[in-house]
């Protein structure tokens, strides 16, 4: 093992210089994902030879290269529902392929102690974020008009509240529906008449208390559409 | 200050995220335009390499290394990254070799104390070594490239790499 940790060691330094080839690179930073010992031998390396940057030149970069950024993460300031929407088309698969997750769940989760019996009356949504874990779920019950958010992930951040949102089915803006702690309860009524699969519910970071504009202000975090349970 | 800015970007901050931008998208950029010349690959190393920023800012640790040293390298690997990729689909067409300003081994006074030490210690490797070094870190040439501009085998490119980094670790780090 002693002879690789030296080879390690001297490729960490034309790792950081860049000179790897690209099969070399490409093993390299295979090892480094589960190599503390390469990582933080990683980070002398920059440490050592950071200090070049000083001399390189600032250029300003065109400034529309921001608002491109933020397309790429999801969290334009400047029209949310353009985003939800887009982002709505980008979990719509990853969202079918939790639905059997969610039909799981809703017998744990939602409704404890009363094994509901499989119903078509029966909606469910994961809202899942950019890390594809289940983050809330939903299940609406269109015979009893209830409907149940429940968090099933981190909690909120301090100084913030998580706020839930409905999409699609018609909608020219997201419906609010109110700010989540640990479950949020609500009659079905509150969706109205748009039909519920093709309702996609959106979760925002607002400021504590939820949006005071009646739109997402901050930025959507997790989405989820609606699936009937089977 | 910018590792409290990441460490906001972590949790979501978008306010913070563009705070960050802007105090490191100049510096970001000029140093992957020495590498890519090409502005339109450029453009897309420093989106690319924000998105990693904002998608990857929870794994910043404040202990192993500054926020700013961190961003560089996030940015240095996307530019040669794509470097290398655009390379291999142009591998026939010439790369020109241009203008290129290497560190002169004297130290000047109004350097930061680090790089002053880094002169130095660059200043005590052979000429080719330095100049590879320099020529790798600041252009992200690949050792095929550098074998080119050098006209010595790649085999012979590597070893001074190895010879000069070795030498330049125990430079600097005899120096703590």
């Amino acid at each position: 093992m002693g002879g690789t940790d030296f080879e390690n060691m001297d490729e960490a330094g034309e790792y950081v210089l860049g000179t790897l080839d690209a099969t070399e690179r490409t093993a390299f930073e295979a090892r480094l994902v589960r190599d503390e010992a390469l990582q933080t031998e990683v980070a002398e390396w920059q440490r050592r030879l950071t200090p070049l940057d000083g001399e390189t030149a600032n250029i300003e970069p065109p400034p529309y290269l921001f608002d491109r950024i933020l397309a790429r993460i999801d969290i334009r300031p400047a029209n949310n529902v353009v985003m939800l929407t887009r982002r709505m088309n980008a979990w719509r698969g990853a969202t079918i392929a939790f639905a059997a997750l969610a039909a799981a769940l809703l017998l744990v989760v939602v409704v404890p102690g009363q094994m509901a019996p499989r119903s078509k009356s029966l909606y469910v949504a994961v809202l899942q974020g950019s890390d594809a874990k289940p983050a809330f779920v939903a299940a609406v019950d269109v015979k009893t008009k209830t409907m149940v958010v429940r968090r099933v992930g981190a909690a909120t951040p301090e100084g913030h509240s998580y706020e839930l949102w409905a999409l699609g089915g018609g909608r020219t803006a997201p419906q609010p529906l109110g700010v989540i702690e640990t479950a949020l309860r609500l009659s079905s009524d509150q969706l109205g008449e748009t039909p519920l699969n093709a309702t996609t519910f959106a979760v925002s970071l607002e400021p504590t208390g939820g949006s005071t504009t009646g739109a997402p202000t901050g930025p959507v975090l997790f989405t989820g559409k609606l699936l009937q349970a089977e | 200050m910018l590792a409290t800015l990441l460490g906001q970007t972590a949790r979501g901050d978008r306010a913070a995220f563009s705070e960050l931008y802007d105090l490191t998208k100049a510096k970001l950029f000029g140093v992957i335009r020495r590498i890519l010349t090409r502005s339109d690959l450029a453009e897309e190393a420093l989106q690319e390499s924000y998105v990693r920023i904002w998608s990857n800012a929870s794994r910043y640790d404040s202990s192993q290394a500054a926020a700013m040293t961190w961003m560089i390298a996030i940015a240095r690997n996307q530019a040669i990254d794509l470097k290398r990729k655009v390379n291999e689909r142009v591998a026939a067409s010439a790369v020109a070799l241009d203008d290129v300003t290497l560190v002169a081994p004297q130290a000047n006074t109004d350097d930061s104390a680090d790089l002053r030490s880094l002169r130095e210690c660059l200043g005590g490797l052979t000429e080719n070594g330095r100049d590879m070094v320099l020529l790798a870190y600041h252009q992200g040439y690949s050792r095929d490239e550098l074998s080119a501009r050098f006209n010595r085998p790649v085999a012979t490119v590597k070893t001074i790499l190895r010879r000069s980094l070795i030498a330049l670790k125990e430079c600097l780090d005899g120096r703590h």
